[in-house]
């Protein structure tokens, strides 16, 4: 399975297929509403800061709070990048898109009402291309996107006995992209979910942090027979905010929908709550309870209209996309298709690939990043996208080219790079430093290899019987008392010849 | 010599410029007016100290010659207008202690233009109403009341039934009204949603003119229905009230609603009125619409009435006729008014700047979030208020969204193009204001809310269409109380509406 870098660096790796997880001939269905805040440095309609963590409501213009008399006004910053979010996704934008107003009370939600888009979103239609764990590729479809604003935050536990409110995040724009019911298992939702967060990322629409809650995962779940046609009654899950929780959450629910219908108890319409510490889910309201959100068009805000030159001009513009980039990678440097997608879903890792291309061989450059680098980045919980201020390409590029040039061996390399991601020397300082260089002088390793066939006459002399085999253990031998240090081109060399000789 | 605050605004401005007045001697006046006027409940708030600070800022711009175009004018704010650290409380308690830190768009251009706010007046709650008693102040009092069934000598007319009692200055804007009709300021601001401009002006005798949909920036104005909502002016003269609205009029990024499409056409003296009247049934029911008939005949000779009269059959269509204009047109007022109210006023929920419900026993409790908001709002918002808010919730609810809500916005659009089609013909549309004229405290506080919804009658069509409209002092009935004249002219021709009124001003030699 070609899952995305990003994904394998901040969960667990997936686990076996989902199909074997559920009991015999059931099949779960699933579709996702992501939210996903757009990157913008103000609110959807007024002009407070959006930064992450800011202090408690010191992100509120009048607009934010609800102030008597104040109005909404659209940030066409926003509204480019939710077009240049549905560029990337191939759905179909609306020229006239609506904005309405769902209304319920809630104390963070200053209006009492979401500015939201139901009847005419912005974005209709679309897909995203996953890669399934056989390496195949499967099309999920999008059924809309629509921009929207996020509410405040209600804390609890902030002061005793009481509720505070925080406004910072009231307004924040959103765009709201929901898939059609077509994800068959946790790993496919999952991946849906990394795709769309790099493809989002890409674009620079969304950051799509999903701890920050700039990319928060609803999951629409239901059950069926394999050849039952017919959708089974779904739950929402609400608020995911890991590909790992969503996974989780994804078979718990399946399996407790299956346990119901398998002793003959129906699957309740609900809105479901994860709970992360039990692995398991809990209803927050029924169909029942539903608000009436008594959707009407806001009158504060003209319909939204799109002209088509607006859109020529982001298609121009838009950046290449995950796709594109892997297979450019796989045609351009002639690496694998597994490789190329490992380091093309990120763009900072596809231009880090390229510097490193630049001087060293692009194959060899390929391989240390999939296993040598991404392997150090998981362990140390590191972001690719902070690659550059640990270990920037030129010092890797510097340490790549010694082991290029023989200075010193591909294992000792392994040692020096982790000593390169603790401190910023130059590697060849480290190599000197470390004494890490290539044994590589016939002077130095000729007495030294003379003692090891002298002192190991059995070995030598079974070798010279015809045991070829015991060639590989005096390598070893010799590896071991040069300390991994031997060149082992030359050490083989003269480690042949001091044995054919003598015979 | 006539007293400073009974000039026109025109002439008050002249005199400020020569020196012959002071500013801040006429804030004086107009603050000692409105004392004197206390009885009539036309302000909620005096902004003594604030208005006496500009004037003196006014007097020293005057003397550096400095003067700006309504430097030192007096006027007087309806309290739907947020004014930077002045209190606005919207006519309710839930309001009754906010002090906004920002001024309305409309309030500052006036500022910026030198103007004074002596104060915030009185109102219906969130602007609904038509008489001017729903708000937490009480009543306004018509300042007419005096004059009403009266001679010149002051004595009451025999059968003349309105004398000696209290009137309502109409509303919801009523505070205004009354204050420029007692001679306090020469203009006010109020606002007109489905004729709370007009209505009360043409029961106290101002004009009132409200302009496009659009043409005012909303922004800082307490909203009841945003799609109808517009800032208006009062005033004694057609000619002040135009001085006024000029300076608010124009394009505010803060509200996606306002538009900057000025139209400086050159008006045509010669303008074809068309007379829009209602069927007969409503001129032999209303006294002061047989009245307004009568005097549209002096003003334009019974022949041309016949010729301009618009009659249903012109404007028929398949599914539409000059019904439309009235039934139709008043539910879908109040249907689309009440949606809007029902979510504007959504906000007021006790948690942030509004009364709070201080019922500890159950509202404070944890987890009972849902009783701190309704107890606020039931404590805070008026029966009238609460009565939209219910009206507009039930129209939005699923199930008579598609059935109430959406017939109404057809009928809005249907609306449009019927005055769009009369346009054609017509260069200003002329109809009555009110049903009737200033009617007492007493039966405003005794009509049931649909009675009330009927004084709305001709001239929510203007609003639901978005068009410059004005009401003028036109008539008088037998109490010797004013009958207005509604203009209607099309989208964004407040010069035309300027021009035809002032025509009609000078025929019927009114003075203010």
């Amino acid at each position: 399975m070609t899952s995305s870098l990003s994904s394998s660096l901040s969960s667990s790796s997936p686990s076996s297929p989902a199909a074997s997880m559920l009991p015999d001939g059931w099949e779960m269905v699933v579709g996702l509403e992501v939210h996903a805040q757009i990157t913008s440095s103000s609110k959807l309609f007024s002009g407070a800061a959006t930064a992450f963590d800011a202090e408690p409501n010191r992100q509120v213009s009048f607009i934010d709070a609800a102030m008597p008399g104040m109005l909404p006004s659209l940030n066409k910053r926003c509204v480019e990048k939710a077009l240049l979010t549905a560029i990337a996704l191939e759905g179909e934008v609306n020229r006239h898109s609506v904005f309405e107003r769902k209304n319920y009370f809630y104390p963070d939600l200053p209006q009492g009402y979401q500015i939201s888009q139901l009847k005419h979103p912005l974005m209709q239609g679309g897909e995203i291309a996953i890669a399934l764990e056989d390496g195949s590729t499967k099309k999920i479809a999008i059924e809309r996107m629509h921009m929207e604003q996020d509410a405040g935050k209600s804390l609890h536990d902030m002061i005793l006995g009481k509720t505070a409110i925080d406004l910072n995040r009231s307004g924040v724009a959103l765009m709201e992209i929901v898939s059609k019911p077509e994800l068959a298992s946790p790993q496919e939702a999952s991946a849906y979910v990394a795709k769309l967060r790099s493809i989002l990322r890409a674009i620079d629409t969304c950051d799509g942090n999903m701890q920050e809650g700039s990319l928060r995962v609803d999951a629409n779940v239901s059950v069926r027979k394999k050849d039952d046609p017919k959708l089974g009654t779904r739950c929402e899950i609400k608020n995911l905010n890991s590909l790992r929780f969503l996974r989780q959450a994804v078979l718990f629910e399946a399996k407790r929908q299956i346990t119901l219908l398998e002793q003959r108890e129906p699957v309740l319409q609900q809105t479901r709550l994860f709970d992360t510490a039990t692995g398991t889910t809990r209803n927050m309201r029924s169909k029942e309870e539903a608000h009436d959100y008594r959707y009407f068009p806001d009158p504060d805000i003209p319909p939204l209209v799109i002209e088509e030159e607006q859109l020529e001009g982001l298609r121009a513009a838009l950046p290449e996309l995950p796709d594109a980039r892997c297979a450019r990678l796989q045609r351009d440097y002639g690496i694998s298709a597994s490789e190329s997608s490992l380091l093309g879903e990120n763009a900072t890792s596809a231009a880090y690939f390229s510097t490193l291309a630049a001087s060293v061989p692009a194959k060899t450059a390929a391989n240390w990043m999939t296993s040598e680098l991404f392997a150090r980045l998981k362990t140390h919980e590191v972001e690719i996208d902070t690659i550059a201020s640990i270990l920037p390409a030129e010092r890797a590029v510097k340490m790549l080219l010694l082991v290029e040039k023989g200075t010193i061996s591909a294992r000792a390399a392994k040692t020096l790079l982790d000593r390169m991601l603790e401190n910023d020397k130059e590697p060849a300082a480290l190599v000197e430093e470390m004494g890490l260089q290539q044994m590589g002088d016939e002077k130095t390793l000729l007495p030294l290899l003379q003692a090891l066939l002298d002192e190991n006459p059995k070995q030598r002399d079974a070798y010279r019987g015809g045991k070829q085999a015991v060639f590989g253990w005096f390598v070893g031998q010799a590896m071991q008392r040069t300390r991994g240090r031997g060149d082992p081109k030359v050490v083989n060399a003269l480690l042949q010849r001091l044995l054919d000789n003598e015979g | 010599m006539t007293h400073p605050c009974d000039l026109s605004l025109v002439e008050m401005s002249e005199r400020l410029a020569c020196g012959d007045l002071c500013p801040v001697a006429l804030t004086e006046e107009a603050l000692r007016r409105a004392e004197e006027n206390k009885h009539l409940n036309a302000f909620v708030t005096l902004n003594k100290e604030g208005a006496l600070e500009q004037a003196e800022q006014s007097r020293k711009l005057i003397k550096e010659g400095k003067m700006r175009a309504l430097e030192g004018i007096p006027l007087a704010y309806k309290d739907m207008f947020c004014t930077k650290g002045l209190r606005t409380t919207a006519g309710s308690r839930m309001l009754e202690n906010f002090v906004p830190p920002y001024s309305a768009h409309v309030v500052k251009l006036l500022e910026g233009e030198g103007a004074i706010c002596i104060g915030k007046c009185n109102q219906d709650e969130f602007a609904m109403g038509s008489a001017s008693i729903t708000g937490f102040g009480g009543a306004v009092v018509n300042p007419l009341s005096d004059q009403a069934g009266k001679d010149q000598t002051g004595k009451d007319q025999a059968g003349k039934d309105k004398a000696g009692k209290q009137l309502s200055a109409g509303g919801s804007s009523g505070g205004s009204a009354a204050a420029v009709a007692a001679g306090i300021v020469p203009a006010a601001l109020g606002t007109d949603t489905g004729g709370s401009v007009r209505q009360p002006a043409a029961f106290t005798g101002c004009v009132g003119v409200k302009p496009t949909y659009g043409r005012c920036s909303r922004f800082g104005i307490v909203a009841y229905a945003s799609s109808l909502d517009q800032a208006g002016v009062f005033a004694r003269s057609v000619q002040d009230a135009f001085a006024v609205l000029h300076h608010m009029m124009g394009y505010d990024e803060r509200d996606m609603t306002s538009v900057d499409s000025y139209r400086g056409e050159k008006v045509n003296p010669d303008m074809n009125f068309g007379i829009l009247l209602p069927s007969l049934d409503v001129v032999e029911k209303y006294p002061a619409i047989s009245e307004w008939l009568k005097g549209m005949e002096m003003l334009l000779g019974k022949k041309s009435v016949e010729k301009n009269m618009i009659a249903g059959e012109r404007y028929k269509t398949k599914d539409v006729n000059l019904q439309n204009l009235e039934s139709g047109a008043l539910e879908a007022y109040y249907i689309i008014a009440t949606a809007e109210a029902s979510s504007n006023l959504a906000r007021y929920d006790g948690v942030r700047y509004t009364h709070r419900s201080t019922h500890r026993s159950t509202a404070l409790k944890e987890n009972n979030i849902d009783e701190l908001i309704s107890g606020s709002r039931s404590e805070g918002f008026g029966s009238e208020v609460r009565r939209r808010i219910l009206m507009g919730t039930h129209v939005l609810s699923s199930g008579y969204y598609d059935a109430i809500y959406v017939q109404a916005q057809k009928m809005r659009r249907i609306l449009k193009g019927i005055f769009e089609k009369m346009f054609e013909t017509y260069d200003i549309i002329l109809s009555p204001v009110t049903p009737t004229t200033a009617f007492t405290l007493e039966e405003a506080k005794n009509f049931s809310p649909q009675a009330m919804y009927l004084q709305d009658f001709f001239t929510v069509q203007a609003s639901l269409a978005g068009l410059p409209c004005l009401s003028m002092p036109f008539v008088k009935d037998a109490n010797g109380l004013p009958i207005g004249l509604q203009l209607i002219a099309p989208a964004f021709q407040e010069e035309r509406l300027l021009a035809a009124a002032s025509h009609v001003e000078k025929i019927i030699g009114y003075k203010p």
